[in-house]
């Protein structure tokens, strides 16, 4: 599989999962349930962009592109970093 | 439905029962439908609509509406690049190469925005935003097509549809356009504005990537921008969990409509319309640097 079409399908995969925890949290709301649903929901969709760069980083490694390999694997360091400055 | 609305740590679900309630819901989707559009149309997050829009129609405190905010930038993002990606239109290799001084100067403007005016800088910000849309009216768009001797590493190719032509191009200034998109990330963390604004323009007008490719490549980026500061509000719970639910469901129905638009229309049409709105985006900025959003 592509670099672009195992990236756009670990994309596609994380927001179907996310937005649909989303709609049925939203729609369970209407009962007055459903925080935990639309949390998961939430945290799911939240961490896609990230799931979407360490994909593409395995996809480069494995077709031995080791430039761009390297450079998403310290992207993914320094975003890492950044969201625990962050939270501090 | 604010006060019904809950965050992480409050368990007590909160119910969307009155009709007032469905129609705030039915304008959270149209927000996010409407950022989402734009947001995949131009290579634009959506905050500088978020934001005034969370705030001053549906009430929500700064802080809320920014959290709520990054939460519809990430589903106008995926969105858009679950098809930008797939059809090879985003450049994952330059974006990710740019995110990494954008995430770097983000992480720098975060520790240094307490030292400086957060007006003086929305003034610079829209000052750079105005030059940009300026010289995009002014200048037509220069692709440089690879050419033997070049750097192998940054030459890139894409199917132009509206066009019906495959596209190669040449991407120039690469350490010229990594600095600035440090300044660009330092900017956009410590005015919560800009990412798509400023980048767009810097790989089009500076780096010669095509905007076909630029705007697509640059919504690919900014779902990598916003995670940071999306999970710090989401672990801390800041997040209204439905209206977040609200603006991302809009966000990404939006982004495929303007996956389908922005394969359509053509290049000239698409610098000249981005141009309109990046004025548009100044001067909301400006605004928002008055006091008066």
């Amino acid at each position: 599989m592509s670099l672009n079409s195992s990236t756009a399908l670990a994309l596609r995969a994380c927001i179907a999962i996310g937005l649909s925890a989303m709609i049925v949290g939203l729609a369970l709301s209407l009962l007055g349930m459903g925080t935990d649903v639309l949390y998961a929901g939430t945290l799911v969709l939240i961490a896609s962009p990230f799931i979407g760069v360490v994909v593409t980083f395995l996809s480069l490694a494995k077709s031995k592109d080791w430039f761009w390999a390297a450079i998403a694997a310290i992207l993914i360091v320094i975003t890492a970093v950044g969201a625990c400055i962050a939270m501090m | 439905m604010k006060n019904l609305s809950f965050a992480i740590n409050d368990l007590t679900a909160a119910p969307i029962r009155s009709p007032m309630e469905a129609l705030i819901l039915a304008g959270l989707l149209f927000t996010g439908s409407a950022a989402g559009v734009l947001g995949a149309l131009f290579g634009l997050g959506g905050g500088f609509i978020f934001v005034p829009v969370l705030m001053l129609v549906f009430g929500l405190a700064p802080t809320e509406a920014v959290a709520v905010s990054l939460i519809g930038i990430i589903a106008g993002s995926v969105g858009a690049s679950t098809v930008f990606v797939d059809r090879g239109l985003s450049n994952i290799r330059l974006g990710l190469l740019l995110e990494l001084t954008t995430a770097a100067g983000a992480i720098m403007g975060a520790i240094v925005a307490g030292y400086l005016e957060e007006w003086v800088l929305m003034c610079i910000f829209s000052a750079i935003v105005l030059y940009s849309a300026l010289r995009m009216i002014m200048n037509p768009e220069k692709v440089i097509p690879p050419s033997e001797g070049s750097d192998g590493r940054f030459a890139f190719e894409y199917r132009d549809e509206a066009g019906n032509e495959n596209v190669k191009y040449q991407v120039e200034n690469v350490k010229g356009g990594m600095a600035l998109c440090t300044v660009a990330g330092m900017i956009s963390s410590m005015t919560g504005v800009g990412g798509g604004a400023v980048k767009v323009p810097l790989m089009n007008i500076y780096m010669h990537v095509p905007i076909k490719a630029a705007s697509p490549t640059s919504s690919y980026m900014i779902g990598i921008t916003a995670f940071s500061g999306a999970i710090t509000y989401f672990l801390s719970g800041q997040v209204l969990l439905e209206y977040a639910a609200g603006i991302a469901i809009g966000a990404f129905a939006g982004s495929l409509l303007g996956t389908v638009l922005a394969s359509r229309l053509h290049t000239r049409h698409l610098r000249k319309y981005f141009s309109v709105l990046l004025v548009v985006v100044a001067i909301l900025v400006l605004l928002q640097a008055g006091g008066v959003l």
